[in-house]
């Protein structure tokens, strides 16, 4: 479980914590019942307070890609198509929210397509 | 959760200083930084919990017991300032001494503390650096078993490698669930990426309890040309000069700043200095 945060980030640790435990279970890199690592010792490990990492694994448990069994640890839940079902869902809210601005703004379809693309190359090239 | 230190309206009278009736809590599992300036009565308060001042009222509760009761220490690690050993001794020579009067005494631990911190078990603690003898009383604290460590001014006088090194030493000591550290210094970096949660005794009453993030992310550093009138009593500790002025504002408050004006966030250490210039000028 490799984990690199960034004190310097406007996302607060917690956050970061977060979304890379969730990438890292949509790669596959932590598999279902894969064991993460404690929350006290991660908190050593990246030299934040308890109270971020707890929060953070707190977050993961609510979200239900974490369970903690008291004593043993926390390990993963869910598998990478849990997650990936919920990142095509968050894709679904902003896109409808993109067009309901797109047809407010007077766009149509190849307008709003054109604009996709152009950020889509933009942030993965 | 539980509270593994309680403080109940603690006062204590000193010629010229006095402890006002303080209370707080740290819930069991949590590193709580102590801060204020030099003579807020931190290491009063501290010194009342080690059992070494009786208070005139109020009571300290640690694990449930009050500190009061000499069965209580057991469980607690107290690092004040510097460690008090012989100065004729050797690592060696303070377990053999230490090892009976603590029933859980762990040796291999021990050896391994000593490795690790770079300890030579040979050398006599007056020949010690500051440093080695901060690390030399985390080895013995790390090797018997305590729930509550007690930190006044650990880090003082220390060079920046050796701080790192101690502070890394103190997460060590929290790994397991149920310990709790009270962390008492002015050098509040230290504080930034370990404490939990933070009380702030200024004059002997506490200023503020609560948890680190919500004291950092409720106040930010304003700097700008002319400060508007209406907002003069939201400014915590205003520094004027011919080219502009600059305060601690709550976060609440700075909506309706004029445009030019600057605003960032506040660290522990900035939130002290405001708010202790704050009360120089007033």
């Amino acid at each position: 479980m490799n984990i690199n945060i960034s004190l310097q980030s406007e996302i607060p640790a917690y956050e970061q914590i977060k979304m890379q435990i969730k990438a890292q279970i949509l790669s596959g890199e932590l598999a279902p019942n894969a064991p993460l690592t404690s929350m006290r010792q991660l908190a050593r490990n990246l030299r934040v307070s308890i109270i971020t990492t707890t929060r953070a694994y707190g977050d993961l448990e609510a979200e239900g890609l974490i369970y903690t069994l008291q004593g043993r640890g926390s390990f993963v839940k869910c598998d990478s198509e849990t997650i990936r079902q919920q990142y095509l869902c968050s894709i679904d809210q902003s896109l409808k929210t993109a067009v309901e601005k797109a047809s407010a703004a007077g766009l149509n379809l190849a307008q709003l397509q054109n604009r996709l693309e152009d950020i889509y190359y933009e942030q993965c090239h | 959760m539980n509270n593994a230190i309680e403080v109940h309206d603690l006062c204590k009278l000193y010629p010229g200083f006095a402890l006002k009736s303080i209370s707080f809590t740290v819930p069991q599992g949590q590193c709580c930084g102590f801060i204020g300036r030099n003579g807020a009565g931190k290491s009063t308060t501290l010194r009342i919990m080690a059992g070494l001042t009786f208070p005139d009222s109020g009571e300290v509760r640690l694990l449930g017991k009050s500190c009061a009761d000499p069965s209580s220490r057991e469980e607690i690690a107290i690092l004040f300032d510097q460690p008090y050993f012989q100065e004729d001794w050797t690592p060696e020579d303070i377990e053999k001494c230490l090892r009976p009067f603590y029933p859980g005494w762990d040796g291999i631990r021990y050896r391994d503390c000593l490795n690790r911190f770079g300890l030579d078990a040979g050398k006599k603690f007056k020949n010690m650096s500051r440093g080695m003898k901060q690390k030399l009383a985390m080895a013995v604290h790390l090797s018997h078993p305590t729930k509550i460590l007690l930190l006044d001014e650990p880090t003082g006088g220390l060079d920046p490698a050796a701080r790192d090194e101690l502070l890394d030493i103190f997460r060590e000591y929290l790994l397991p669930e149920d310990r709790t550290i009270l962390f008492s210094t002015h050098i509040t970096s230290d504080l930034e990426r370990i404490a939990d949660k933070i009380v702030y005794i200024h004059n002997g009453e506490i200023t503020y309890q609560g948890s680190k993030d919500s004291l950092t992310s409720s106040y930010c550093i304003v700097r700008g040309a002319t400060l508007p009138p209406e907002k003069r009593e939201h400014a915590i500790g205003i520094r004027q000069t011919v080219n502009g002025y600059e305060c601690l504002m709550d976060l609440r408050h700075i909506g309706g700043l004029p445009s030019g004006t600057v605003t960032e966030n506040a660290s522990i250490n900035d939130i002290i200095v405001y708010m202790e210039r704050n009360d120089k000028n007033v």
